[in-house]
């Protein structure tokens, strides 16, 4: 990407101007060294402050600083805000349950893993630092819990103190951030942003060009939708960081909604020009030619125009496009058969609608490059989509939070009953750890890798601290002493934090180093015998933790491959039967947000992963269609689904989904008679079909088998019949569009479930494909 | 006046309300300063509003504890 065509505004407010040459290595190499000053920096100014304010434990306030820092400051303040609002919640619980059962060790850690299961469920279902707020008020009211219920004379005390050292930690991070050589992530936003533009419009020069094949088209499908989250991630960031991000918070959420919807025609209009390149349709690839090779020779000039110059001329193209297709239909009514003129139509009504969507895209795409552009968002009055559509949920299966939950309270249990039985002194501190990590890990998508990381981790803070502890420590004299003998160690954790590969090896040695080695305030003897006992525990937390994550469910597993795949299919269920409002966008976004999650599924062979993406892709055009008639035929769409059993339509299929989903399956009565056939002459109308071949597909997607594959194929068949018989009928544009989408889903029928699909997925995805988190968002998933 | 002050017999350091209040009256001067846009003749925005906060809340602490 080149930075100086960034439309960049007048020019970032920080007080180091730079070339754009610098820029990229201050991106680059320099961020990664300003992190770490930032990093040391901040821990040592917090550490200054908790001996001076006589903290109990000052080592608290570095591990937070370790577990705060983040590159961006906007993400810093994020993620502070999110810990203290998790450790706030977490003290207070962690009272109540002192409170409420300090007698019995039973009833408060039953009550305490009920807690943590319970958030950490909660975790899951969110996306980035709220889902890390949600983890933190969980193992918070461990932390703060085990202690006070131990001391419960002290509770109060000791969870203010927890609470007054996490927060120095925050605001010293969070002011050195901000402060010290400040980077804001609006500046990634705007970058994202950019390539996110920069890449659809060459996918849409290849696309009106020669089509993008099916394979292609799916890995170019996943990268879009991670930029499109990370885009998301970005903009939360932001609106903690400056005015300016927080004002266009809506018209990021805009755009994305927006691009989203673009996106979902381009694959439509993608895969019917695929088919208008057989050679059957040759007449209607000539006459389409000369209209589509103006937008490639828009969409692929090299070197690209700005953005604002190139929808402009993307502006002009489409009132080209507009005005030509009454005559191109005109002239072409007699050379071309049935079947091609509908190719035609097909072509301009995707064509149109795509470029509207695009056209509402590019003006919040430019609206945020620029503030002069922001004045174009109100010309066209593009509706205000309420917030319930721009938003970004974490949409999963419900038993995936379960797991979680589960695997969290297992290992809380293990380790009291192991605590309470063998009355282990440190049993207090293994439990917290456990705990903490398997809270943390359940979000990242991998756990079992990432705890492993943080193992080495602590095995490589235990060396070290002994080290430290034993060897340079006695050697020391004043703060400033302790501060330089620190240094080298903090930096080597904060630099292993910016290498993506060892993010979670840097973090488990920061937090542990700083555990382990920095001194508490009250003057302590140099122990060996606690650093040992420490050390054990730690080492004995973190095995059984892996070895939780290894066994219990791992990531992975097959349950959650299969339940994570059937949600995926559901996602058409959903565009079946929910009410219309707002679905289109709702519908587009969960099942992109599944797509992410079922490819991100660690230990999936490249060939499950293709096999799942080609399953996702029909999914999303089939249920794109299935919305799209559903609103053309909404007056009887509306009034089945107001009626309990909508299905009632075809007379031979009295089973609804809705009654055998009741119905455990071995009970669940079979059809009758054969596959949905109907009399033709029995259903007088249009909508009628659709609506019948609708439900044939919610019966198919709900149970897939091939009797249902062969209702819907049929159910198809008949609604297509439906328009030779009426030609007058079928020129009327309403129902002109009801049988371009049929026509559209006749293409994807060869593709539905319940059936070994046509091509085996046994040709491997490319192997340098890795379907990876970017860098940006692994080192904020991890803590 | 008092150092601390009693709440559901939790003593309270009076400094810690001092500090809520004026992260409040300091957002309320930040939403001012944004409102003007003053941040266009600042050298360093974050710099800036941190010294905002700094000055109210010891403006505050010094007035509350001569």
């Amino acid at each position: 990407m080149n930075p100086q065509s960034l439309p960049m505004p007048p020019a970032p407010r920080t007080f180091w101007r730079i070339s754009p040459e610098w820029r990229q290595f201050w991106l680059g190499e320099a961020a990664d060294w300003l992190f770490v000053f930032k990093t040391v920096l901040a821990a040592f100014i917090a550490l200054w402050l908790a001996y001076r304010l006589e903290m109990q434990s000052p080592r608290t306030a570095v591990v937070t600083v370790f577990i705060v820092m983040q590159a961006r400051t906007g993400m810093v303040v994020a993620k502070g805000f999110y810990r203290a609002l998790g450790t706030l919640v977490g003290s207070g619980v962690s009272l109540l349950l002192v409170a409420a059962f300090a007698q019995d060790r039973g009833l408060f850690l039953a009550g305490l893993a009920l807690w943590v299961g319970f958030l950490t469920a909660g975790a899951t279902l969110y996306r980035n630092f709220q889902s890390y707020a949600f983890v933190l008020a969980g193992y918070t009211a461990c932390i703060v819990g085990l202690p006070a219920a131990l001391d419960p004379a002290h509770a109060f005390d000791i969870a203010t103190t927890r609470l007054s050292e996490v927060m120095l930690g925050i605001g010293v991070a969070s002011v050195v951030s901000g402060l010290v050589f400040p980077l804001s992530s609006r500046s990634l936003l705007l970058a994202a942003a950019r390539q996110r533009f920069d890449s659809l419009m060459s996918a849409t020069g290849r696309v009106i060009g020669f089509g993008i094949p099916r394979t292609e088209w799916g890995s170019l499908h996943l990268k879009a939708i991670n930029d499109i989250m990370q885009l998301d991630s970005y903009r939360s960031f932001g609106l903690f960081e400056d005015q300016k991000t927080r004002a266009q918070n809506e018209t990021v959420q805009q755009m994305s909604a927006e691009l989203i919807a673009a996106a979902s025609t381009l694959n439509l209009l993608n895969q019917h020009l695929l088919r208008v390149n057989r050679s059957a349709m040759n007449p209607v690839r000539d006459t389409l030619d000369p209209l589509l090779a103006i937008g490639v020779r828009i969409l692929t000039a090299e070197p690209p125009a700005a953005p604002a110059d190139r929808l402009e001329l993307l502006a002009q193209w489409q009132q080209e496009i507009t005005r030509q297709i009454p005559l191109i239909s005109q002239t072409m009514t007699d050379q071309l058969n049935a079947k091609q003129r509908l190719a035609l139509d097909a072509t301009f009504l995707l064509l149109q609608q795509f470029l509207q969507e695009l056209m509402r895209y590019g003006r919040h795409f430019l609206a945020l490059q620029s503030a002069e552009h922001a004045a174009l968002i109100e010309q066209p009055p593009s509706p205000r989509r309420p917030l319930a559509e721009r938003q970004f949920w974490h949409k999963t299966d419900w038993l995936q939070p379960l797991i979680a939950a589960l695997r969290t309270i297992i290992v809380l249990s293990i380790m009291s009953w192991f605590w309470v039985s063998t009355a282990w002194p440190k049993g207090e501190m293994a439990l917290i750890i456990a705990v903490a990590i398997s809270a943390l890990f359940s979000t990242v998508p991998n756990p079992a890798k990432a705890a492993q990381q943080m193992g080495l981790g602590v095995a490589l803070s235990i060396a070290l601290a002994f080290g430290f502890g034993f060897m340079i420590l006695p050697h020391l004299y004043g703060f400033l002493g302790l501060a330089v003998g620190l240094a080298p160690f903090l930096m080597l954790g904060a630099y292993l934090m910016t290498q993506p590969k060892w993010t979670g090896l840097g973090a488990g040695f920061g937090i542990f180093f700083s555990t382990l080695a920095i001194p508490g305030n009250q003057l302590q003897l140099f122990n060996y015998v606690g650093l040992v006992n420490n050390a054990i525990t730690l080492l004995l937390a973190i095995s059984l933790l892996i070895v939780a994550f290894f066994t219990l469910m791992p990531a992975g597993n097959r349950l959650s491959r299969h339940r994570m795949l059937h949600a995926l299919d559901k996602q058409l269920l959903v565009a079946c039967q929910h009410p219309l409002k707002g679905l289109r966008r709702s519908f587009e976004r969960d099942t992109r947000e599944l797509l992410r999650q079922v490819v991100g599924i660690p230990g999936l062979k490249a060939a499950h992963n293709t096999a799942a993406l080609s399953r996702a892709l029909t999914v999303q055009a089939l249920g794109r269609i299935v919305i799209e008639l559903r609103k053309l035929t909404q007056p009887v769409a509306s009034v089945t689904l107001s009626e309990p059993q909508w299905l009632l339509i075809s007379p031979n299929i009295k089973v609804t989904p809705k009654t055998r989903r009741r119905m455990p399956y071995w009970r669940a009565p079979a059809l009758q008679g054969q596959p949905a056939p109907t009399q033709p002459g029995l259903l007088r109308d249009l909508p009628e079909y659709v609506a019948q071949w609708i439900s044939a597909m919610a019966q198919l997607y709900q149970r897939p088998s091939r009797h249902y594959r062969l209702a819907a194929r049929q159910a198809l068949h008949q609604a297509e019949q439906y328009f030779p018989h009426d030609p007058e009928a079928a020129d009327e544009p309403h129902n002109r569009q009801i049988q371009i989408y049929l026509y559209l889903a006749q293409n994807l029928m060869t593709r539905l479930p319940g059936q070994t699909p046509p091509s085996a997925p046994t040709k491997a995805a490319p192997a340098d494909e890795p379907y990876e988190v970017p860098p940006d968002a692994a080192r904020n998933s991890v803590l | 006046m008092p150092r601390e002050i009693p709440f559901f017999d939790a003593l309270i350091p009076m400094v810690l309300l001092i500090l809520l209040v004026s992260a409040v009256l300091y957002f309320v001067l930040a939403r001012l300063v944004e409102a003007v846009d003053l941040a266009q003749y600042v050298w360093h925005p974050a710099l800036f509003r941190f010294a905002i906060f700094v000055v109210l809340f010891s403006s505050l602490s010094l007035w509350w504890y001569p």
